[in-house]
């Protein structure tokens, strides 16, 4: 069934500059990893998955602090950017959520999101969703002192929760999708892992 | 007036990108679709789309931002015809 579109409600999404910048900035991703499969043998794209495919499809439990210092469990939503599925030489498969960061945001929203993140890696949600247990979440920031600061509240996060295991899991990067080649994007040492200071790969290719 | 005939000609690559991801810029179609060199190709198409009612040129909110393109509902149901044929 065909999606109806009405000019009037694209023309309110235009107006929303934010919203158009942040989903041309996430498409460039997507596209870096279309164009890499295209380019690097043994490589597929097996998924792709937009925002609106993502949307009010992840919840989890996480705890939540109260003010009379008791912690409840509330169920919040994730909703990634994007995600994409790789499997590499047939063997291996790499599945990212995609997230893109253009503007500081507040560190209690962000570190919510982290501890949605970490109770959803923890549980039986991933592989429930989407049949595989292959998960990592790819962090992109428009400049390298947002990437710092997400990447401590990341840390901060997982050592609170006492699940640093977690950290090897979140990527950071502050490289610009549109402004590199797709290779040096994905299988470039410009990542950093959370707890971790060495650059990487997103994709290491065996 | 003149009549533009079959405007989605040569088109069905641009078509099928808006399809796919909704929303996008000729240079990013230009990237995904053709040759870096194809981009006055790729922009003068899109201005057929347009005019023929198929895309949708969101209106820009600075000189400096480019152009963002999505499909109208007689574009999107070319383009899922498109897909279903090369699927």
């Amino acid at each position: 069934m065909p999606r109806r579109v009405k000019p009037t409600e694209e023309e309110k999404k235009a107006g929303n500059l934010f919203f158009l910048r942040h989903t041309i900035a996430v498409t460039d991703v997507l596209i870096a990893a279309r164009l890499l499969t295209q380019r690097v043998p043994g490589l597929v794209l097996n998924r792709m998955y937009l925002e609106r495919e993502l949307k009010r499809k992840i919840y989890v439990q996480i705890p939540v602090s109260m003010n009379n210092g008791k912690t409840e469990r509330r169920t919040v939503c994730l909703e990634p950017d994007a995600a994409v599925d790789f499997i590499m030489q047939g063997k291996w498969q790499e599945f990212f959520h995609i997230e893109v960061y253009r503007t500081h945001l507040r560190e209690y929203c962000f570190k919510q999101k982290i501890t949605g993140y970490a109770a959803y890696a923890a549980s039986a949600i991933h592989q429930e969703l989407f049949q595989t247990p292959a998960l990592a979440i790819a962090v992109l920031c428009s400049s390298s002192d947002l990437a710092a600061t997400l990447k401590r509240w990341t840390e901060e996060v997982l050592q609170e929760g006492q699940q640093p295991e977690l950290g090897e899991r979140f990527f950071f990067t502050s490289v610009n999708p549109a402004a590199v080649s797709p290779e040096e994007l994905y299988l470039a040492p410009v990542w950093e892992q959370a707890f971790s200071t060495t650059k990487t790969p997103l994709l290491v290719l065996e | 007036m003149p009549t533009l005939l079959q405007p989605t000609k040569g088109a069905e690559k641009i078509l099928c990108a808006l399809g796919e991801f909704d929303y996008l810029t000729a240079e990013q179609i230009t990237r995904l679709c053709y040759a870096p060199s194809s981009v006055s190709f790729v922009k003068k198409k899109l201005r057929l789309l347009v005019a023929a009612k198929f895309v949708l040129a969101l209106p820009r909110q600075s000189v400096t931002a480019p152009t963002v393109y999505t499909l109208t509902g007689k574009g999107r149901a070319v383009a899922e015809t498109l897909a279903l044929s090369h699927a």
